[in-house]
């Protein structure tokens, strides 16, 4: 203590003051954060009943909570269901989204014509409620999406969100849409940092647009990227796609991802904690998975990754 | 003008063009969606059914003070009129805002400027907890808020949100970290005290870039309805409200205009903030956050 004293702090007055303002915050990390966590851990292995005569939860240790996700066959047929959504949503957004956003931030970079205000309008969808925004969306794709298209001569057969055949690719669409505020953002900014000598070199040197970005930018933006990337991988397990806000209480099938799962059982279990212990296990079961696959995809791009240089 | 004709001729490209093109139709429907959002919450709520695309006839102005009037939530403890709800919103999201960050900045300030072990192992946690995806440990959460007596509670809600982790409590440790030690030392010279040069020479050198994260949480938590419906059911927010409208039946909430004006009680205000903020937000934005 003496020697840390002397090290780091002035006086025992700074040691004290560092230790008075950090307490607080240190506390809640531990209950809230490694209590949390720990709870979670030890839920998923507990069986928990409502006894009807003492009105009290009595505990007991079980393997049922991991087990039913496969035993069961409702159980296993969600599950599947969810996950294959999951990772089509996932893939939707790395193939369409990620692109895209990145010419976006490329046209805002290069300051073309409306740059500024495409920042601005791209931004727009991220400050907005996902209620809000989801209410007006759904509200315009069942009235003024079937007039604008009849214009055309096309004629649905239905609402687009009601429709089995129209609804994920309705909510996906939606989902992108609203996806473009922060990346882009993030991306523009980055590349702002992009040397105006290397810019100027190539320009010098005849290059076109597309090798720029290919050649120069995209490399130079595969740190911020790769962020986004990795980080991105726990969005398999957590991404709603705002199916709670599409659909309320409502399940459907064919757009519940695995994040959606959770959030529904727990909003329907309203305080119940005995139907807590599955959705932990399921919760623990996703991080298993979760945590070395970020590593891996972490690795991957390290590994792959155009140099900056 | 000639020069500068050139010089964005030069610039275009296909690639850029079909960007251009691509970034137009963006705009279009997203402000084509707001503005038919704001033409039908002026719309009478009978009329919609006749006239769903086109402009108000009648305009119609009654639906926002209808709303503010007689909007309320049926909830266990009882009805919750529309005020309350409101106040349940500036408390939830200006509280949670405020402590989150509050506490960041403070312990970003105190792993800067002292320089201890401590301070550079709980820079590490930081990073540690960032990078590895703990997923799917909400019930664990609500469990441990129910056995603290913090269920159902806004003060525990705002006990919730006094964490430090996440990407801004880097952005406040870059910040703190870059600002010479001399000034700490001329302030110590003049007899302050750690508190002191914490409080009222440090804060307010980084209030630019405290104001610009309590801005984004301000509107993360404004928006957000899911995490009040689960952690605090019976004190609903605004935006739990437009939630629950959507499943009303009971006209006139159950009408587009209707549902639509109480949507855009909820967006109005977050929209004004970003319109007189949106340098200050879309500037100070770098990678992951804000830089100061």
């Amino acid at each position: 203590m003496k020697n840390l004293k002397s090290k780091s702090f002035k006086s025992a007055k700074s040691m004290w003051f560092f230790i008075a303002i950090l307490a607080i915050p240190l506390l809640q990390f531990c209950i809230f954060y490694i209590g949390v966590n720990v709870n979670s851990f030890i839920l998923a292995f507990r069986n928990i009943t409502l006894d009807a005569e003492t009105k009290k939860y009595v505990f007991s240790w079980t393997f049922d909570n991991f087990i039913n996700w496969f035993g069961d066959e409702n159980e296993f047929l969600q599950l599947t269901q969810t996950l294959l959504i999951s990772l089509k949503s996932y893939a939707i957004s790395l193939i369409i989204g990620v692109p895209l956003g990145l010419f976006f931030a490329y046209y805002i970079f290069k300051k073309l014509p409306g740059a500024m205000f495409f920042r601005f309008m791209l931004f727009m969808p991220s400050i907005i409620a996902s209620i809000v925004l989801v209410s007006i969306f759904r509200y315009f794709t069942d009235y003024v999406v079937p007039e604008a298209l009849n214009v055309f001569h096309i004629e649905l057969s239905g609402a687009l969100l009601s429709e089995k055949s129209t609804r994920y690719a309705t909510v996906m669409f939606y989902n992108l849409f609203v996806s473009f505020g922060t990346t882009v953002l993030l991306y523009s900014n980055k590349m702002a940092n992009i040397s105006p000598e290397i810019i100027e070199a190539a320009q010098l040197d005849g290059v076109s647009p597309a090798r720029e970005f290919f050649s120069i930018v995209l490399p130079q933006t595969f740190s911020t990227l790769s962020i986004f990337l990795v980080t991105g991988i726990a969005g398999i397990f957590t991404n709603e796609i705002n199916n709670f806000s599409f659909f309320n209480y409502y399940w459907k099938p064919d757009t519940a991802t695995l994040g959606f799962l959770m959030y529904f059982r727990t909003q329907k279990a309203k305080g119940d904690i005995s139907q807590y212990p599955p959705l932990a296990a399921l919760g623990l079961m996703m991080s298993a998975v979760a945590i070395p696959l970020t590593f891996l995809a972490r690795w991957f791009l390290n590994k792959v990754g155009p140099s900056e240089d | 003008m000639k020069t500068h004709k050139r010089r964005l001729k030069s610039r275009l490209s296909p690639l850029t063009v079909v960007m251009l093109v691509v970034l137009i139709l963006y705009c279009a429907f997203l402000l084509g969606m707001l503005l038919w959002a704001v033409l039908t919450a002026l719309k009478e709520p009978l009329a919609f059914n006749r006239n769903r695309v086109g402009l108000p006839n009648p305009w119609y102005f009654e639906n926002i003070p209808y709303v503010l009037k007689n909007a309320e939530i049926r909830k266990e403890q009882g009805v919750v009129p529309f005020g309350e709800i409101v106040w349940n919103s500036i408390l939830y999201s200006v509280g949670c805002a405020f402590v989150n960050t509050f506490v960041t900045a403070v312990v970003a300030y105190a792993c800067s400027k002292y320089k201890c072990a401590f301070s550079k192992f709980i820079y590490g946690l930081v990073l540690v907890v960032m990078v590895i995806p703990v997923v799917g440990n909400q019930t664990s959460e609500i469990q441990m808020s129910m056995n603290l007596g913090l269920y159902d509670k806004m003060i525990g809600m705002l006990v919730m949100r006094a964490s430090f982790l996440g990407i801004y409590f880097l952005v406040f440790y870059d910040m703190f970290g870059a600002v010479p030690s001399a000034v700490s030392e001329a302030a110590e010279i003049d007899g302050a005290n750690d508190a002191q040069i914490m409080l009222r020479i440090f804060f307010p050198i980084a209030s630019n870039t405290f104001l610009t994260v309590l801005l984004i949480n301000f509107i993360g938590y404004w928006n957000n309805y899911q995490v009040p419906m689960i952690y605090v059911p019976n004190h609903p927010t605004l935006a739990e409200y437009v939630f629950q409208i959507s499943t009303f039946s009971k006209y006139p909430f159950s009408k587009a205009p209707v549902q639509l004006a109480t949507s855009l009680i909820l967006l109005l205000p977050v929209v004004a903030l970003f319109c007189f903020t949106h340098k200050r937000l879309l500037g100070n934005l770098s990678i992951g956050g804000v830089k100061g």
